[in-house]
């Protein structure tokens, strides 16, 4: 049965010239697990809010929305508010009194439950996502992930039919949100609680959805199970559309296109014979497809048809009796598909996939250049630092050198104190023990306003770097302060190097996330920085707004500027470091090039690589390799 | 030592009366020697509190509200037939020296009782009591309290990061202080007036406004709580009936009466002792139990 | 005991109590003890306030607004930690409340900054004091210039918060000043307590008029928009309640 039904839903708000959602038309079953994936301002989060009569926003629809087969307008307001569960992106602003069990208790309140009945549920809730030792805690003490745990917990407390989620994941750390995503994925699971969600990366979701509906200017274009997502994004070959694919399913892919490519140039590539008789077929798919159009007009899928039923695949799951090694296969597009066949989803399935081992044994990534000996910039010389007298302290005798050129990326647990370092270093608190040195000199012994333009520090929330009514504002305060003859013509070359012209005259906090970013970037560059210390600069960025900054950064590196960045993003920093760090109990434990530190981890490593670990023999003398 | 021991055990509407109560009497009753045995009281109660801890961090101040009345009323106030002396043609009355000492213990006996308030009435129970009354008003005072460490948390980042630009509360002249410290607060406020849409949004999503509300936070009165109740009004009431009567007050002006404490006045004391120290005895036989539980530890 | 409870309705108490404690307040001031009367009509003065906030639904933007105004005024003096004392924007800011959002929120932002602020910083005798003066500090300023424009200039807004700089440590003090009023019947002596406190309450208005003289206006054009933010709930459905809600947002941004 669906439980929502939109018909031809059409919305647009006050002042918009166009619709920020037309004639989108979909079905969720109960019990499904959607995610709703498309590049910002694409209409995730309106269509979200439409389902969720509470919050909806201002402006004129048209079209159907029925909930459970009613007009959602026609819900009484309490059954409408307990039937939808909404989970927002930005964990704290959702937390709305001050102690996490009432927090949780709150909703219960507003629909004047009985206090029994509150008891009841809170002891089962609190079991559940094992809060009980939280429950009298402030909820500003929590982490990020724990506080949006509790956001969760406390919606869950209306037993909703139907839970949406706008993007709980962007603002946590990955092991945070993979614990969240476990989280919802037992909800599903066990308790049946349809599920939709939007995120804009959605490599990490693809694999456990059932269903995905990608929205694009405000139309549905896709909608179909995840394989066919993959495929679909691989037939398009748009690279907004591979950007959203896991990184294993995005290397499948691009293998199977270079198999392609090696066996036009030689009729039969070496590795060829090890192939199962499954990727050989999806060979010869490739071959016949060879030189075609890569938009094939017999593709099965059609983003028009939302209804069409993707399940038909599933029953050709156990072919291939041929295949003893692959049991666990799971299920693969239809043969006629001209696309790659298999297209694992997980580092688990293509693990399983012999043909993706092999070639995997193969494919040895270019290893990039060596970071080069040059000369050092910034020093840190046995850093001790705690925050008061009776907290542990963060670091303990930490020894760290960044050298001229470095583009460095800083991995660390939580709280292991990457935020702290990154501050001392930027002169920002003074260390207890120790010292920084910028070519050679004390940081302390250097003047204020030269220490802090030459060294540029971004903190996580580049929010905090904003204090004016514009962005305008702002750089030209920038600007003058560092003494620039002509503040104005300063500022506009610098937002037109990083495409901020347009935008000048806005608030900051009408600007995006990746936009604040630029932003606080352009604030940082108009000190003429030797030294760059981003802090996790791609934390709630989507992909596009990712590949913008990662574009800036490569260039202002070029131009000299050496870069540190404290990251939990692996893959980011596997594109643009050349140098990787980690930071632990206080201390950097390892330190090197990054292919040698990715090989050598297996949790801060991409899934490349996790994938490769295995493909290649671990030779133990790696790591040592690591070491510096 | 935690919640649910000795005095923390009582019903918030129990501490409220006995702290209502404290308060009342530490005002009615206006005799140094009655305000000097309840600051005493006080002490009493705070020592089994936290051994005292909390009322230590706050002597500092208290000494000096303390010691600033006892200076500063005879200077403002010349009433009274006994001329100590004159400072140059001030005169200085042993009236007004012993009423700014009165005074004086009333203020430092309330402080100290509100020590130990601090340490029993927690937000919580606070607003408990508060959403009895007022449960709107009560919600709008819980929901500022969980912004509170939030926005300082917030501030402190900014005011950190704003170093880098020169905006800063530590630099140049004061005027331009003051302008960089009200640039970040203005910063604050903007930045959570944005995100407090999402909070009302969150409330609402959560079916805020659907009807009338009902409150989670319990207590449970118990008998423990009737019988401490029962107590605190018995003792209130006999000390309020010699006050009443004319006792447990010292007649300073025009003249200074006697110190020397009359029957009533004594009863009064009693009474007023009792009301502050009765409570004590749940702590004391929680410990009992506790030791004969735990062999003496 | 329970039933008893339960039967009844806490709100009644307060009319007995308040009438007792009015009693024996007079009847200590006739023992010529002045230390009671000021609380009870300081408590007493919060009770029609609180009525009228209770009175009708609140609108969820307008609680969390209110409630964003008075934790920024409690954490508003942290950056003022290091410069004088006194001289912070707290009274500014609920002053401002006053102005853009109306002499009832103005005095709902008062008081619980008055209130949430010894949450955090200890409370004491001197808690109801500050919620009073606080909340009349926004009040008269929601009644001063909320509806009327020209006097939201910088001149009016000056002296108005000069004068509550004055006022504010006034009423802080007024059990000693009545205690010593009572006793010496004069107004000279009331005045020499007044004049004790003069250089702090004059740091005071000197903060107040600093920060409306060079933040005012920008300020009023800030909250304005937010007031505008947050009124403007259209919703598209006309689910009934939602209706209604939306009637109360909008009216609550024309208060």
């Amino acid at each position: 049965m669906a439980i929502v039904e939109l018909r031809q839903v059409t919305f647009r708000y006050p002042d918009a010239e166009e619709p920020a959602l037309s004639g989108v038309t979909a079905s969720i079953l109960e019990g499904d697990f959607v995610v709703l994936a498309g590049p910002s301002g694409s209409g995730k989060s309106t269509l979200l809010r439409l389902l969720k009569r509470e919050v909806s926003p201002g402006g004129t629809l048209s079209g159907t929305i029925l909930l459970e087969r009613r007009k959602i307008e026609s819900w009484p307001a309490r059954e409408a508010a307990s039937a939808v569960g909404l989970v927002m992106q930005h964990p704290e602003n959702q937390l709305v009194v001050d102690t996490v069990e009432h927090e949780l208790a709150f909703g219960m309140e507003n629909f004047g439950l009985e206090r029994s009945a509150m008891r009841r549920r809170m002891a089962e809730m609190a079991g559940f996502f094992g809060l009980e030792p939280l429950l009298a805690r402030r909820s500003d003490e929590l982490s990020g992930g724990q506080k949006q745990t509790v956001n969760l917990a406390s919606v869950l407390m209306l037993q909703p039919r139907l839970l949406l989620l706008d993007e709980p994941l962007a603002q946590l750390d990955p092991l945070a949100a993979r614990e969240l995503l476990g989280m919802l994925k037992r909800l599903n699971d066990e308790w049946g609680i349809t599920v939709v969600m939007s995120e804009h990366r959605i490599d990490d979701l693809l694999p456990i959805a059932d269903r995905v509906i990608r929205l694009e200017r405000g139309s549905a274009v896709f909608d179909g199970t995840p394989r066919a997502y993959a495929a679909e994004a691989w037939r398009r070959q748009d690279p907004a559309w591979i950007e959203s694919l896991p990184a294993v399913t995005r290397w499948a892919l691009e293998e199977a296109g270079r198999a392609t490519s090696i066996r036009t140039a030689q009729e039969k590539p070496a590795w060829m014979g090890t192939l199962s008789g499954e990727a050989r077929r999806f060979m010869d798919a490739e071959r016949r497809n060879d030189g075609g159009p890569t938009e094939e007009p017999e593709e099965p899928e059609e983003p028009e048809e939302p209804e069409e039923p993707e399940e038909p695949e599933e029953p050709e799951e156990p072919e291939e009796p041929e295949e003893p090694e692959e049991p666990e296969e799971p299920e693969e597009p239809e043969e006629p598909e001209p696309m790659p066949s298999f297209l694992p989803l997980s580092v688990k399935e293509a693990r399983a996939h012999p043909a993706i081992r092999d070639a995997a044994a193969h494919a040895a990534p270019a290893a990039k250049p060596p970071a080069s000996e040059a000369k050092p910039l910034l020093q840190a010389n046995g850093l001790f630092f705690a925050y008061d007298k009776n907290s542990p302290a963060v670091l303990r005798g930490l020894e760290w050198t960044v050298r001229q050129g470095d583009r460095i990326a800083l991995f660390g647990g939580n709280g292991s104190g990457k935020s702290t370092l990154l501050q001392l270093l930027a002169g920002l608190r003074e260390p207890q023990r120790g010292e920084v040195r910028l070519e050679g000199v004390k940081l302390s012994r250097l003047p204020t306003q030269a220490r802090f333009s030459r060294i540029g520090y971004l903190a996580q929330n580049p929010l905090l770097h904003f204090v004016h009514d514009t962005l305008r504002e702002d750089l030209l305060h920038a600007a003058s302060r560092v003494g620039s003859p002509s503040p104005a013509d300063e500022v506009g070359r610098m937002a037109d190097r990083l495409g901020l012209s347009g935008l000048l005259g806005l608030h900051p906090h009408d600007l995006s996330g990746g936009e604040r970013q630029l932003g606080a970037l352009a604030l940082a560059l108009l000190g003429r920085p030797q030294l760059l210390l981003l802090d996790e600069p791609t934390k709630g960025v989507d992909a596009l707004a990712k590949k913008r900054l990662a574009g800036h950064l490569e260039e202002v590196h070029r131009a000299g500027v050496t870069l540190v960045m404290a990251t939990h993003d692996v893959e980011f920093a596997s594109r643009y470091a050349n140098r990787c760090s980690l930071l632990f109990q206080g201390e950097i434990v390892a330190d090197g090039e990054p292919e040698a530190f990715f090989r050598g981890n297996l949790f801060y490593t991409t899934p490349l690589h996790r994938l490769l670990h295995h493909a290649h023999d671990p030779k133990p003398a790696e790591e040592g390799a690591v070491q510096r | 030592m935690s919640e649910g021991f000795g005095l923390r055990s009582l019903h918030p509407s129990v501490l409220l009366l006995y702290y209502a109560g404290g308060i009342t009497f530490g005002m009615l009753l206006f005799h140094p020697v009655l305000l000097l045995s309840g600051w005493a009281a006080c002490l009493i109660v705070n020592g089994h509190l936290d051994g005292g801890r909390e009322w230590r961090s706050w002597s500092l101040p208290m000494l000096g509200a303390f010691v600033a009345l006892i200076l500063v009323n005879p200077l403002i106030s010349h009433r009274g037939r006994t001329v100590l002396y004159y400072m140059g043609d001030i005169p200085i009355t042993l009236e007004s020296v012993v009423y700014g000492a009165t005074m004086a213990s009333s203020l430092l006996g309330l402080l100290t009782l509100f020590v130990s308030y601090r340490i029993l009435m927690t937000e919580h129970k606070f607003l408990f009591l508060f959403a009895r009354f007022s449960p709107k008003a009560a919600l709008l005072a819980m929901m500022a309290a969980g912004m509170v460490p939030r926005l300082r948390r917030r501030l402190k980042e900014l005011m950190l990061v704003q170093k880098t630009r020169g905006i800063a509360v530590s630099e140049g002249t004061v005027t331009q202080r003051a302008r960089n410290g009200a640039r970040l607060v203005g910063a604050l406020l903007s930045w959570s007036l944005e995100d407090a849409l999402q909070t009302a949004d969150s409330m609402q999503a959560r079916g805020y406004g659907t009807g009338t509300r009902s409150s989670y936070p319990a207590f449970r009165f118990g008998p423990r709580d009737a019988w401490t109740a029962g107590g605190l009004f018995a003792a209130a009431g006999i000390a309020f009936t010699l006050w009443a009567n004319g006792h447990g007050y010292l007649t300073i002006y025009p003249r200074l009466e006697s110190f020397s404490l009359s029957k009533g006045d004594v009863g009064a004391l009693a009474a007023y002792l009792v009301f502050l120290l009765m409570p004590l005895g749940w702590e004391w036989r929680d410990r009992t139990t506790w030791r004969s539980l735990n062999f003496g530890k | 005991m329970n039933l008893l409870r339960r039967k009844i309705n806490p709100k009644l108490l307060v009319i007995p109590i308040a009438i007792i404690y009015l009693v024996l307040a007079y009847v200590s001031l006739t023992r010529g003890n002045a230390l009671l009367i000021g609380i009870v009509l300081v408590l007493l003065s919060m009770i029609p306030f609180v009525w009228r906030f209770e009175r009708r639904q609140r609108q969820a933007r307008e609680l969390v607004l209110i409630a964003v105004m008075a934790a920024v005024a409690t954490v508003s003096r942290i950056p003022f930690a290091a410069l004088l004392p006194n001289f912070t924007p707290v009274t500014f800011i609920v002053i401002l409340s006053g102005v853009v959002f109306g002499a009832e929120a103005g005095w709902m932002v008062g008081a619980v900054t008055g209130l949430v602020s010894n949450f955090f910083l200890g409370q004491g005798p001197w808690t109801p004091w500050q919620m009073f003066a606080w909340g009349m500090a926004g009040f008269t300023a929601g009644l001063f210039a909320h509806r009327n424009p020209s006097r939201r200039r910088r001149l009016p807004l000056l002296l108005f918060g000069a004068a509550w700089g004055y006022l504010y440590g006034w009423i802080l003090n007024v059990t000693v000043a009545l205690d010593v009023g009572v006793r010496e019947q004069t107004w000279s002596s009331v005045l020499a307590v007044y004049s004790l406190g003069l250089p702090f309450e004059t740091v005071h208005a000197a903060a107040n008029v600093f920060f409306l003289v060079v933040f005012a206006p920008s300020w009023i054009k800030l909250l304005e928009r937010y007031r505008r933010k947050y009124g403007a709930l259209q919703r598209t459905d006309s689910g009934s309640a939602d209706m209604e809600g939306s009637a109360h947002g909008q009216r609550t941004a024309a208060e």
